[in-house]
């Protein structure tokens, strides 16, 4: 974390342009008046003493203050992450259950027209980004169901029915293309794990087949399709970003992309400092769920 | 859409629905006096902080400027009106302002307003540093001399100082709010027509009726909600809906989508806001002057407004049209004809010493709609005069970059407009400006632009300008193309809003809803 908190704060000072004249825009100033404004947001320091405030701050849970508005990174991003969170997990519950369950249905109708049905639509779902499949949305939904709120997002503890309704239609836009990856590899495993021999002993011995397909086929075809899942909620969370501008959600995404744009070094810092953590955490979190599915994985 | 429920509200219902019932019969101004009702408006940007005083994006001004009041404010044709100053004595010498305050205006903390808060707020607005900082530069002193009056000293005659303190930005603030929250980003107190009752960054600022607002008509909405939706379709979908009461529309087939809709209107602004072409005459050949006239003369600028801004905005001159106590009719200008004029630009190209084809390049940033599409017209139209335009897009950032380093040949951008030429003349063109990205050094302009900036006797004043902006055409420096407009898409019963040519929403406050009355 020592070396990735390194290379955050060196990237966003590396990206062309200031600060500074980034809030200055076209507009006269001298560089006088420039400096004063450098040095009353502390950005006249060397980058050592700098960064050296800025890894104490966080040691001590203070991101420090936001270059464009003053108020507290930390506090900003508090703020922001729930919303991520719930559509991130939203995405993920949505795609998981979609593309398991199709996954199946694909497999053991394998070759009927259920699977060449489900096959194609699953490619669609990939090849489309979720923006553009959000937008379509957006607009269909205007048009068929008004009574879904489009815009003013309120936090679940607030609200649940309304921000559930809120959120929605880019938890779906978002699903979908999890949902796709995750049938697909579903289809496979579960195909793989059918021809094997212990399959074909159960059903030997008398298994009725649901619990076949429970207890041995599924058990044994999940682990690729949890990997799946787990590099996937990378992918998802890189999709969020997109989609909370096409929706309006005021989550991490939009804070990070105004926050590049305006070269606000704090917020991106932090925000970057927070995504990188959550995908070791998912890493780990991915091993330890490995052993839940297969007790031959060893931790350790 | 909520509607308040209070008693005072049901009383001034009552005591509306009598007036109106009585004077209806097909009268608008009867109906004006309707008061009620919420307004939910569709914001593309949210305020990058809320304090007057610090926050420097202009979509923080869209969402202060409701709970804000200044000395002075300005209109829709940018004239300069009182507000908190009720009458105002400038010196003989135009070194001393005096303003004579309202009386009894309370902030929305209940204590009222005194001289001693616009000191506290101007010399706050001084330190904070920054581009609006830095038009106070010639302030020398700001002086309560009594709890009604204040009187500003300048070190020299800065003819433009009123509307300097005509615009939003120049806020009065309460100095105990300042302390009790640290800064005014996130919380506001103010004397203006709302109040504030909640912000949530990135999602929306509610604000409520300021009940003791010296105007006691005003304001007629109980509540303003503004959301910030930065998506086209979701804002579209919302008006659609009936979530949204008022809109901005950016593209220009959007709102054609929308105006086929029933039950809801549209407007389009023209803004003060201009494209043009920053030359640097550093470097060849853009250091000839001959070579900026052919661009000059050789550019159609109705073409670049019908193909790269939808049809919407009007070929410009050294000053916007919307400018119109100052700007010069176009035919009065060199080289700014109403069509282009090939001939003339070959002519000028070849005089020059540049008969044979040559490339220049420009920058442009996809941060605008406008800029990357207007870059494209225009190199079409400089190939018929032999001039190849390379169009390299980058981002925002490394373009003011640029900008600031007088590190480029050109750029294609816009630039923001104000209600003073001197604006437009002395900050981006004489030699000693920060805001002179072409580098021009020319001893006419600076003569004039200073002249212009001291004197404020308006015939004099005028005469000045008209001489200035004949000798910006001639030098060429920076080539006008057109203004730009803004659209608003809204409810058929949104009433009373006027656009702003600063592109400021400072008449949302004023809006009144048709069946609030009812």
């Amino acid at each position: 974390m020592l070396v990735v908190s390194l290379i955050v704060f060196s990237a966003v000072r590396l990206i062309p342009g200031d600060a500074v004249d980034i809030m200055f825009q076209a507009e006269a100033g001298s560089s006088e008046q420039r400096d004063v404004l450098r040095q009353r947001l502390g950005l006249d320091r060397p980058w050592y003493v700098q960064y050296g405030s800025w890894l104490g701050g966080i040691l001590t849970g203070n991101f420090g203050a936001s270059l464009r508005t003053g108020m507290d990174v930390g506090g900003e991003i508090f703020r922001a992450f729930p919303v991520t969170l719930e559509l991130v997990m939203l995405g993920t519950i949505i795609g998981s259950a979609l593309g398991i369950v199709l996954g199946i249905v694909a497999a053991t109708n394998r070759g009927r027209w259920l699977d060449w049905l489900i096959q194609p639509v699953g490619l669609v779902g990939l090849s489309i980004p979720n923006f553009w499949l959000g937008s379509l949305m957006l607009l269909a939904a205007g048009l068929y169901f008004p009574q879904l709120h489009v815009v003013g997002f309120v936090p679940f503890s607030e609200d649940p029915l309304r921000n559930l309704s809120v959120m929605i239609l880019p938890s779906l836009a978002l699903g979908l293309t999890l949902g796709s990856a995750v049938m697909r590899m579903t289809r496979t495993s579960v195909l793989e794990v059918m021809s094997q021999d212990f399959v074909r002993t159960a059903r030997a011995k008398g298994m009725l087949e649901p619990s076949v397909l429970w207890r041995h086929i599924l058990r044994n075809s999940l682990i690729p399709v949890i990997t799946v899942i787990t590099i996937q909620i990378g992918v998802l969370i890189g999709g969020s970003i997109v989609l909370e501008r096409v929706f309006a959600l005021p989550g991490l995404g939009r804070l990070l992309v105004t926050a590049i744009g305006e070269r606000d070094y704090p917020m991106v810092q932090g925000i970057t400092l927070l995504i990188t953590f959550i995908f070791v955490m998912i890493n780990l979190l991915t091993d330890i769920l490995y052993r839940v599915l297969d007790p031959r994985v060893k931790l350790g | 859409m909520k509607r308040g429920t209070s008693m005072k509200f049901n009383k001034r219902l009552l005591v509306c629905a009598a007036i109106c019932s009585a004077l209806t019969a097909g009268s608008a101004s009867a109906q004006e006096m309707c008061h009620g009702g919420t307004l939910s408006a569709g914001y593309i940007a949210d305020a990058v902080g809320l304090d007057p005083h610090l926050s420097t994006a202009l979509n923080s001004e869209l969402m202060f400027q409701f709970v804000y009041s200044g000395l002075l404010k300005t209109d829709n044709t940018m004239a300069v009106q009182p507000d908190l100053a009720e009458h105002w004595d400038i010196s003989e010498d135009g070194l001393a302002y005096t303003f004579h305050l309202r009386d009894g205006v309370e902030f929305h903390n209940g204590r009222e307003m005194t001289a001693d808060d616009v000191v506290y707020s101007f010399e706050r607005i001084i330190s904070a540093g920054g581009a609006f900082s830095a038009r106070f530069s010639d302030v020398e002193s700001i002086e309560a001399v009594d709890d009604l009056t204040v009187t500003f000293t300048l070190s020299r005659p800065f003819a433009p100082f009123l509307s300097v303190l005509a615009t939003t930005k120049s806020a009065i603030v309460p100095k105990e709010a300042v302390e009790e929250h640290g800064d005014l980003q996130t919380h506001m107190v103010g004397t203006g027509p709302f109040k504030f009752v909640e912000y949530r960054p990135g999602t929306s600022l509610i604000l409520e009726r300021n009940e003791d607002y010296y105007d006691e008509t005003r304001p007629y909405l109980d509540r303003m909600e503004i959301n910030v939706i930065p998506d086209e379709i979701s804002r579209i979908t919302g008006l659609r809906t009936g979530e949204l009461d008022f809109i901005q529309v950016t593209d220009p087939l959007s709102l054609q989508l929308v105006e086929s809709d029933s039950g809801i209107k549209t407007d389009v602004v023209s803004l003060l806001r201009r494209n043009l072409m920053v030359l640097n005459v550093n470097q060849a050949p853009l250091d000839n002057e001959l070579v900026r006239q052919a661009i000059t003369v050789g550019i159609d600028r109705q073409e670049v407004v019908s193909l790269a801004l939808g049809g919407s905005g009007e070929p410009s001159g050294p000053f916007p049209s919307g400018l119109a106590a100052w700007a010069l009719p176009l035919d009065e200008v060199p080289f700014y004809n109403d069509a282009p004029d090939i001939e003339q630009a070959k002519a000028l190209l070849a005089e020059a010493g540049y008969s044979d084809e040559f490339t220049i390049t420009t920058y442009a940033a996809p941060q605008y709609a406008s800029h990357i599409p207007v870059a494209e017209v225009l190199q079409q139209q400089l190939a018929r005069i032999g001039i190849t335009l390379n169009i390299e897009v980058i981002e925002w950032g490394v373009l003011l970059d640029h900008w600031r380093n007088n590190t480029f040949e050109t750029i294609t951008m816009t630039y923001a407009g104000r209600s003073d030429p001197y604006f437009y003349t002395f900050e981006r063109l004489h030699s000693s400006s920060p805001g002179n990205a072409s580098r021009v050094s020319d001893a006419e302009i600076d003569r004039l632009s200073e002249e212009g900036m001291t004197i404020s006797n308006p015939e004099d004043r005028r005469e000045i300008y008209n001489a200035l902006q004949v000798r910006m055409a001639e030098v060429g420096a920076l080539v006008y193309i057109a203004t730009e407009t803004e659209q608003f898409a809204m409810q058929s019963n949104v009433n009373g809003y006027v656009g702003m040519p600063s592109g400021g929403r400072n008449y949302l406050a004023e809006v009144w809803l048709e069946d609030s009355c009812k």
